[in-house]
């Protein structure tokens, strides 16, 4: 566990100081981070002008949803962005490089590049966020915060074991290059309501594709509205699909054949 | 003179079916993004018969007709342009018996002919599944202007496009900024809500802009929400920034090709 962790403090060092060389890019993402945080915000001001709930979520609670969301898909996967280049690896036998170091090679795919300019981004984009749910009213119920935060860390690893087991999948079918891109516009239906889809839906995204489990739990929570059958099953869902991205990752590098032969 | 651009579409199409789990699998995902739309404005609907002269029909046939628009016009040749100059293959381009801007037209067109034709599909599909909310108008005059309308929103999009790309000769890291540049477009373009939610005369300079062809006029010219003259005006507008643009290209070009240090030369 420390050796895993001293791995990663140097990961982070070697990112920071990649970073420092490409400064506008930096400024250009903390704009970019503003830029898309008003528009979603701008979308939900418009949105709530012509009615004032959506299946039972307030303007404020959309604003948390929001807010919610990009703290789950945003936080760890930017530090494990390393994941998301597999089908190069892959494809141009790089992988072999990865398969001979004395680590784990699932914990060093994910988390070889952290992307900390990513990170600078969610910080601007977040922002906006927090600020209207400080100087504005909302149904937060603080007492629940802790339970909150427990389950935004289980939402981190639940988003990236999804994230690695559609990625993984690169293993098997070469073609399927960017079968990420798949997730993450289904995982746009996190933001909204689970209560907008209809109910067979709504099964399959807390089940199957838990995408549900993301933000509208944590952010019901907040809201006041906690369960233990949503504490149960957060844990429950997670543990699962971590496991599984680790059964599929382990039998994937057992039938891994170099590219470069 | 015309045998080299039909070989360039022919290539980029073969390449297309290639990546087509790729192609599918954003086509999953445009339709998980519409579908949410249309449920969200269909719960947005619960209590209320219309929001600002829309009744629920009309604004799921908005979402549907509008998107079946857009996946035909917009185009992704900013991300292949920016990485021709970043990773100095333009300079090839240089030596090659063409203007990069029409290669770069002849490769878009053969690169979206695919997803069209599965965009096209799946599309309608999803109308079929609406089809009770659907609403249909079959005026040939109507279908002729907006057709018109769609083909010349193409190539102003690759114009933007294009435009965007070139970027990448003043700085590196581009790819966030095409994608910001996009959802800007998107929202201009009505493709989140109707623009008519919004102040009039945020209408009013949205139909002066080249952004609203992709998506909000076509779809208000199908809803007979804006009369017939109004869309010729349309298509007005559209020539008009087709030629703009091809004049801001034109500058921007030079003045990056100046700058141009072509990389790994």
């Amino acid at each position: 566990m420390k050796q895993y962790l001293r791995v990663f403090t140097q990961l982070i060092k070697n990112s920071i100081s990649m970073l420092t060389a490409y400064r506008a890019d930096l400024l250009m993402r903390v704009l970019i981070g503003f830029g898309w945080s008003a528009a979603s915000i701008i979308t939900i001001e418009i949105i709530f002008l012509h009615t004032q709930e959506l299946s039972g979520w307030g303007k404020s609670d959309m604003i948390l949803l929001l807010f919610t969301f990009a703290l789950t898909v945003d936080l760890l996967s930017n530090l494990g962005k390393g994941i998301e280049d597999l089908e190069d690896l892959i494809r141009l036998g790089t992988f072999d490089t990865i398969i001979t170091k004395p680590i784990d090679s699932q914990f060093y795919t994910v988390f070889r590049q952290p992307n900390i300019a990513g990170l600078l981004y969610f910080v601007a984009h977040q922002l906006p966020f927090v600020i209207i749910l400080i100087l504005y009213p909302t149904n937060i119920s603080w007492h629940f915060l802790p339970v909150y935060i427990l389950f935004i860390i289980l939402s981190n690893i639940l988003w990236l074991s999804l994230k690695t087991i559609f990625i993984t999948m690169n293993f098997w079918w070469q073609n399927v290059g960017n079968i990420h891109f798949l997730l993450f516009s289904i995982a746009e239906i996190g933001k909204y309501p689970m209560t907008i889809f209809p109910y067979l839906m709504q099964f399959v995204f807390y089940t199957i594709l838990p995408i549900g489990f993301l933000a509208v739990v944590p952010s019901s929570t907040l809201l006041g509205i906690f369960s233990w059958t949503s504490l149960v099953g957060m844990i429950s869902i997670t543990f699962l699909f971590f496991f599984l991205s680790r059964i599929l990752w382990q039998k994937a590098v057992r039938e891994y054949s170099s590219a470069s032969g | 003179m015309l045998n080299k651009y039909t070989t360039l579409i022919n290539i980029m199409w073969q390449r297309g079916l290639a990546y087509r789990f790729t192609i599918f699998a954003y086509r999953i995902g445009e339709i998980a993004e519409m579908l949410v739309l249309l449920l969200m404005w269909s719960a947005i609907f619960t209590g209320t018969s219309t929001i600002q002269g829309y009744t629920l029909n009309e604004m799921l046939t908005y979402i549907l007709f509008g998107n079946l628009v857009n996946t035909i016009t917009r185009n992704f040749a900013a991300a292949g342009i920016g990485r021709d100059i970043k990773d100095g293959r333009l300079s090839l381009f240089l030596l090659k018996p063409m203007k990069h801007v029409r290669y770069a037209l002849a490769s878009e067109i053969g690169r979206a002919s695919l997803p069209f034709v599965l965009s096209l599909i799946t599309q309608l599909l999803v109308v079929l599944l609406f089809h009770d909310k659907f609403l249909y108008n079959t005026d040939p005059v109507t279908l002729l202007v907006i057709l018109g309308m769609i083909l010349l929103a193409f190539l102003l999009e690759f114009e933007l496009s294009y435009l965007a790309g070139l970027i990448a000769f003043w700085t590196d890291e581009v790819d966030g900024l095409y994608t910001t540049m996009e959802r800007v477009k998107k929202f201009f373009s009505g493709g989140y809500f109707p623009l008519s939610l919004l102040p009039a005369t945020f209408i009013t300079v949205s139909f002066a802009l080249p952004f609203a062809y992709s998506f909000f006029v076509p779809a208000q010219l199908y809803l007979k929400k804006i009369d017939l003259s109004m869309g010729l005006k349309g298509l007005g507008v559209q020539l008009l920034w087709i030629v703009v643009l091809a004049m801001i290209i034109r500058v921007v070009w030079k003045r990056g090709i100046r700058k141009y240090e072509g990389v790994g030369i």
